[in-house]
């Protein structure tokens, strides 16, 4: 009994000191510059117009190419770029900066850059372009060239996450399973990577929403087939914005599920 | 229903090989430079400082750093036949306390779940199976992580540190607790440890410093006979010294300003200068007086402080401008600011020579 009214104070004292803080301007300003941020939102919610919504039909097959080439492309990113994140977590130092700087350049080149790039790469003047076509395989404006877009967009993100994911891992507990008699292989499957898992899931969520938006790229070496993007502004240029609520609700629809709730997720387990 | 037939090991629970000597004999250049021979016999106590090297010398037996010599020299670590306790146990963080157990048995899963069942069981930590590494205690993570060294039936457990982690009050237990597992398990076993008390409990003991093995032994002679003076300091005694040899049979202790008798061989020729000790429970704090017959040595002083434990009491005297340490009974315990006489016998005396080998009887 004696003791309430000593901890009340003390939680009293406690907040008025916060009270003084920059905390107290914090909540404020904060939800002010959330509010600045949600403002497109809010526009888009307030002018939809719900009834006289109607999705062209060019627009559902951009929808399928979208869908279709960014699991394609999320598939070759983590197949490839899962063992260079893993390799550059644990390589020797003698590289790091070199590789370092590698990486984030691909990270910070600019979309359209990326996309002349791949157009003076794989192009069809390029040795590379003449080579696939030789064996039937047009690298511009085909579905490969769309795949090579959104690979060229994403993977990046996803190494770099990745690469963060299994460095946060201790070595000592890979030392452990090899001590326990398991080889290298069964280390990485049973221990680095359950291990890393949460950093993966980020990485993944941010190479899903690249790629799936991926403009710059996509409109020189991949104009068709048109996926969301090339399709929105394609509706924006021909009929104007008001043509592109149907795809824009549906293009959040999509590409929004996956990474909120993989980073809902990642928040949650961090939080636990 | 009747349960199937297991096919996976069973997890020992018995000794399944006697405790036999193991040589080691390794040479480390990174991270730390080491060069040590020693042996492991039962449950053997590696004692060093902090830094010295004993974990990189664990790491080095169970292949996970680069060095030469027996045993397994040359294998991967996969392929050692070690068990590897780091330091905090190192349970996978994200598996359950069963699947930890299992982690090195092969086979199909439910007989994997039985046999680390069945061995979690015996040490009757089978409700704990189910929970994951971060809900258990300090002592019960350091039993799940032998229970999975000892599945793969190692010749040698290797303990980096196994009480560092827990608290100074349940540290005692859980060391007993586990040095008597790891003898019934009958599995030879080296622990690293900074923590004298741990290395008083072994079967064997090796000290390591300066990069090597200086001393080794039943822990009784190594604590009785320390090899040098920062042997003597890692096993935990307080009264360490400088001083210079007047004699054979006498040593000058500036620091007091005192000459105390020596007994047993000259440690050096007269004029050397030394380092010596006694062991604090050697010394024995009487009323100051006429020198009583007795052939101890005698030196005044001022008793500085006395902290009386439950068991004990441990009084530091300030001697001119040194500091001896006596542990007696509590009840023997004399007041701050009493003036004393210490009685050191001239045979609790050690003496190691300075810039060389030290100097050991026998």
């Amino acid at each position: 009994m004696a003791s309430e009214p000593l901890l009340a104070l003390g939680e009293g004292a406690e907040a008025a000191r916060l009270g003084a803080s920059p905390l107290r301007l914090a909540a404020p300003l904060g939800l002010l510059a959330l509010g600045f941020l949600l403002i497109p939102y809010f526009g888009l919610a307030l002018t939809t117009d719900w009834r006289g919504m109607a999705p062209s039909g060019g627009d559902w097959d951009a929808v399928g190419t979208s869908v279709g080439a960014t699991m394609a492309a999320l598939a070759v990113v983590v197949a490839g770029g899962t063992p260079l994140a893993w390799w550059l977590a644990r390589r020797k130092p003698r590289l790091r900066v070199l590789l370092d700087a590698l990486l984030l350049l691909t990270l910070l080149t600019p979309p359209l850059a990326m996309g002349l790039m791949l157009a003076i790469a794989y192009g069809p003047y390029s040795a590379i372009g003449r080579g696939a076509a030789a064996l039937g395989l047009e690298l511009s404006n085909t579905p490969a060239a769309f795949l090579l877009a959104q690979i060229y967009a994403s993977a990046p993100y996803y190494v770099l996450a990745a690469r963060s994911a299994f460095e946060s891992v201790p070595t000592a507990y890979e030392d452990i399973a090899r001590t326990l008699g398991r080889g290298p292989w069964y280390c990485f499957w049973h221990v680095s990577l359950p291990l890393a898992r949460l950093g993966l899931a980020t990485g993944l969520a941010l190479a899903w929403v690249r790629a799936l938006g991926e403009f710059g790229v996509a409109l020189i070496i991949a104009y068709f087939p048109q996926g969301i993007p090339v399709r929105l502004w394609v509706d924006l240029q021909d009929t104007g914005l008001s043509a592109v609520y149907p795809l824009l609700w549906v293009f959040f629809l999509i590409g929004l599920p996956l990474p909120l709730a993989l980073g809902l997720w990642a928040r949650g387990r961090h939080a636990a | 229903m009747r349960p199937e037939p297991v096919p996976a090991p069973p997890l020992p629970d018995a000794a399944p090989v006697p405790a036999v000597g193991l040589a080691v004999a390794l040479r480390l250049a990174r991270p730390v430079r080491l060069a040590v021979q020693f042996q492991v016999r039962g449950f053997t106590a590696l004692l060093g400082a902090t830094g010295a090297g004993k974990s990189s010398l664990l790491r080095a037996l169970a292949g996970l750093l680069p060095a030469e010599g027996t045993p397994f020299g040359g294998l991967a670590p996969h392929r050692r036949p070690v068990g590897y306790l780091p330091q905090g146990a190192g349970l996978f963080p994200h598996l359950p306390v069963w699947r930890n157990v299992a982690f090195a048995l092969d086979g199909p899963r439910r007989a994997r779940r039985a046999a680390a069942l069945a061995a979690l069981e015996r040490l009757g930590l089978a409700e704990l199976a189910e929970r994951m590494p971060a809900a258990l205690s300090g002592g019960q993570r350091q039993l799940v992580a032998l229970l999975r060294a000892l599945a793969r039936h190692p010749a040698v457990l290797l303990l980096d540190e196994p009480t560092a982690a827990l608290d100074p009050l349940t540290a005692g237990t859980v060391a007993a607790d586990l040095i008597a597992r790891l003898r019934a398990a009958g599995v030879p076993a080296l622990v690293a440890t900074h923590d004298a008390a741990l290395a008083a409990m072994a079967d064997h003991l090796a000290v390591l410093h300066d990069g090597a093995v200086v001393q080794e032994g039943a822990p009784a002679a190594v604590f009785a006979a320390p090899a040098g003076p920062e042997a003597a300091a890692l096993l935990g005694w307080r009264n360490l010294f400088a001083g210079r040899l007047r004699a054979a049979d006498a040593l000058e202790w500036p620091a007091a300003g005192a000459v105390l008798r020596l007994a047993g061989p000259p440690a050096a020729l007269p004029g050397a200068a030394l380092r010596w000790g006694v062991p604090a429970g050697a010394v024995r704090l009487v009323p100051p007086g006429p020198a009583a017959p007795g052939r101890d040595n005698r030196v005044a002083g001022v008793v500085s402080a006395c902290h009386v434990l439950s068991d004990r009491a441990v009084v530091s005297v300030a001697v001119g401008a040194a500091s001896l340490v006596a542990v007696m009974a509590p009840a023997a315990a004399p007041a701050v600011g009493e003036g004393v006489t210490a009685l050191l016998p001239a045979e609790a005396i050690r003496v190691w020579g300075e810039g060389r080998p030290p100097a050991s009887p026998g």
